[in-house]
Formats: structure tokens, sequence, C-alpha cells
């Protein structure tokens, strides 16, 4: 049986360290108010050891992709060290750009504004690597009766997020990861209504993130939603969340882990 | 020992290149077919679509040195997701493509076989050993392994089907014949269980 998935979120910025750019794991509240956490790689590895199903690592740096060389060394020396399916995404503006996430270590990759400008790059992408590479990421407000955003919260795309979803399905995507910027970084609990439509309405995987504090909010997510994954980047970050009470209390309450 | 990785740039060749790495063992890449030339392990970490895979395979004139290899030579083949799909005798995605050859059968769209669950079958889910030993060499049946494919093979002759996995429906999760191995999972991305099973096909199969 096909096991639920719990994904760790790692977004990277860059930080300045004796004259050298270091790439470090950084988490947001709203998609604003950036905190510096750590070592990505470390951090990595603690998710692998602690049974992570996969991980995001998110490009967090606006630098054109042509000269973050500094992200993609990265991302060969993370996927050097880490033997689970990445997902990785953060600017990939062209079929190049994949290939070199891909030549780096990504499994799948994660496109978000190049999908809101020009919705048919999904399809392209989809024919050169197969659906099973392509993630699109879909941020909504829910204060803002889930408007979608692109451009990391920044441009509102004029569309209902059910007909997006099954915009990007029909394009090509192989999986959708949700989220609402507006509970990210809050630990309130993950939008469950939002959850709950996309993942019933649709025939790919959907991932849901965004607000988890408790374990009870995975619990939460996937009893009362056809999600496939929750994934968080806040509530794994911070030392006082340990990933394996936090597995068997999911367990605990009947869901599929692996 | 020559091992080589197949890269057709399509594909994560980095995290298999890394998994060998990690068990102490050389290996290279062959982006030719010429560089396979004195290869007697080889491994095509296969994802994509099949038709566009290959005709990358037509049209770089990769068969010869393929025939030659893995039919002639009976050097060991590890065909992962794609790289053991088109070994059959045709598949299809967006458009049907004859493929390979080497194992009689075809690759089918899940919905085909009639399963209804959400596609890309993407996680971890568990393998159903058939045959100890070969690639599941010290691997305790059930154990959990990374899948990312909407396709499965189709049609294959139950001898050289080596485990199944279910997703509502049962499909075929591994496959051998003689010197060639296949497997829909990824072994390179599921952990310490997947890392024993690149050992198990290079060293002891």
């Amino acid at each position: 049986m096909l096991k639920k998935r719990i994904i760790p979120k790692l977004l990277i910025k860059y930080e300045k360290f004796q004259n050298k750019y270091t790439p470090v794991c950084v988490t947001t509240k709203n998609y604003n108010k950036i905190n510096f956490v750590g070592d990505p790689i470390s951090q990595g590895k603690i998710f692998e050891s602690q049974l992570a199903d996969e991980i995001v690592l998110l490009n967090y740096e606006r630098i054109s992709l042509k000269e973050n060389k500094i992200y993609f060394d990265f991302l060969k020396d993370f996927s050097s060290n880490i033997f689970l399916p990445l997902t990785a995404g953060g600017g990939i503006k062209t079929l190049k750009d994949i290939e070199m996430y891909l030549k780096n270590g990504a499994d799948k990759i994660l496109i978000n504004s190049v999908a809101g400008v020009d919705k048919s790059f999904v399809k392209k992408a989809a024919r050169n690597f197969g659906k099973q590479c392509i993630v699109v990421a879909i941020d909504f407000r829910s204060s803002k009766e889930n408007e979608i955003y692109i451009d990391r919260g920044k441009s509102k795309i004029n569309v209902d997020i059910l007909s997006w979803a099954k915009t990007m399905q029909e394009f090509g995507a192989g999986e959708i990861i949700l989220t609402d910027i507006d509970r990210d970084g809050c630990r309130s609990g993950l939008n469950i209504e939002v959850g709950k439509n996309i993942s019933e309405n649709l025939e790919i995987p959907v991932v849901l993130s965004g607000g988890c504090g408790l374990a009870g909010h995975f619990v939460e997510g996937f009893k009362k939603t056809k999600i496939q994954g929750i994934s968080a980047g806040t509530f794994f970050s911070y030392r006082d969340q340990n990933f394996f009470e936090t597995r068997s209390q999911i367990l605990n309450n009947k869901i599929n882990l692996r | 020992m020559k091992i080589s990785i197949i890269d057709l740039d399509v594909c994560n060749v980095h995290s298999i290149s890394k998994c060998i790495e990690h068990l102490g063992l050389k290996f290279s890449i062959a982006k030719n077919p010429s560089e396979l030339r004195d290869s007697e392990i080889i491994i095509f970490p296969g994802i994509g679509s099949y038709p566009a895979v290959m005709k990358k395979i037509i049209k770089n004139n990769w068969i010869n040195i393929l025939n030659q290899k893995i039919i002639h030579e009976k050097r060991k083949y590890l065909g992962i997701c794609l790289g053991m799909q088109i070994l059959t005798d045709n598949g299809e995605e967006f458009i049907s493509q004859e493929g390979l050859g080497y194992i009689n059968g075809n690759v089918l769209n899940l919905r085909k076989i009639k399963c209804e669950f959400v596609l890309p079958h993407t996680g971890w889910n568990s393998v159903n050993i058939k045959n100890e030993g070969g690639l599941f060499k010290d691997i305790k049946n059930g154990t959990h392994f990374y899948f990312n494919h909407t396709f499965v093979l189709n049609d294959i002759d139950e001898k050289y089907v080596t485990s199944r996995t279910e997703y509502q429906k049962e499909f075929i999760s591994s496959i051998r014949k003689d010197n060639i191995f296949g497997v829909q999972f990824h072994p390179e991305k599921s952990s310490s269980a997947g890392i024993q099973i690149i050992k198990n096909f290079i060293i002891s199969s």
C-alpha cells in the first residue's frame, strides 16, 4: 500500500561568512519575515535518518539561475549526501533551467511563477521530462478568498483556485503543492477546506502546506482530506519538534506512514 | 570491473552516481555510445517519457552497442524505472513507441489496468518479493521503496517477475532475465534499502 508522505521543506538563502557566500536554511512567516535556521545539509541528514519521505528544497535568492552557481553547487552537494527524493525549485523559467536542476540532483522540479505567466510551459516541461517530474506550486491567500499569487506572493493572478489546479493537471503537472500564504509559518493548522476541495477533485497527487504547528495538524490533514502528503518548513526547523514523536503520533492515529 | 551509467540528459544521473560512490566503487558516465565499449556493468537510471527516451536512443545510435553489450556479451544491466520499461517490445506515453525488445511485453498506463487512484504513483510503497536473493539479498519482504511513475510493465512472462507491488491493482515492480535486471522503483532514492539493491546488483547478483 502506498504510504502518506511527510515532506520537510527547506528554504535556502545565502549568508556572507568570511567573505564567502554560504547557503543557509531559513523559514518565513507569510512569505515575509525571514528567520535563519542553520546548515541545510546537516538538517537534511537528520531528516533522512528520521524517516522523512521526501525533501523540498527551495532556492530563495532572487539571482538569475545562470549566475547562480552557488545554488547548483549546493544542490549537488545536498543530493550527494542525502538519498531521499528531492523536489527542488526557485526561479525556473526555461527548460534549460530544469535540466540544470536535474543534472545537479533534483528528482522533481517545482514551478510556480513561470506557470502563472505562461501555462503552456508546464506542457512543454511535461513532454520533455515526463509528468512525474513536474510539480506545480500553487500559493494562495485564504484571507483574500483563496486568490492565487505568483512571484512569492507578490503578484496576483485572476483565476479560481480549483480551475487553476485542474488546468495545471490538464497541462501535465504530476503533482500539486498547495500553500496558504496566510498560514505560512503561523503554526495554527493547515487549510483543510482548500486541501479537501482540491484533493477530492484532482486525479494527481496533492500535497498541502502552510500552518503545521502540532503533530495533530498532520493527523487532521490526512484524516479530513485526500491529500497524499504534507509539507512543512517552520514545524521541522526548530529543535523542539521531534520528527520521531510526530511520526508516531500520526501512526497512532492509524494513518499509513512508512 | 568497469561500471557505466548511461546519461541521456533527461534525468538525474547524479544520485545513482553518488550511490555507487557511497559503496566505494568507481564508475563512469556514458554520454555517447562509444563510451560503453569496455563496460562490464551498465546502469540506466531513466526517467521521462518512453517515446522521448527511445527516440534519443535510436537517434544517437545506442542500439548497436546495447545489443552488443547486453545480448551478445551478456554484461549485467540494471534499468531503473524507464530504464527497465524500454527493455520491452513497446510502450506508450502520448504516442506508441517501439522499445528495445529484450524482454517480451509492453508498458501500459496504470489507468489501463483499472487503477483509479491518483497518478503518478508517487511515494513509498512496499515490495512483495517473489524471488529472494538476486537484487533482494538481505532485504526483507515488504520493504518500502520510492516510486514515481504512471506506466507499468504488462504481459511479462511470469518467470522473469521478481517482485510485485500493490497500488489498488497489483503491478510488476522488478524483473530479471539472466543478466538483465529492472526495477520500477528508485533504489538511488530509497535510502539504505536502496543502496543495498545497488550493492546486490553490482557485487553479488
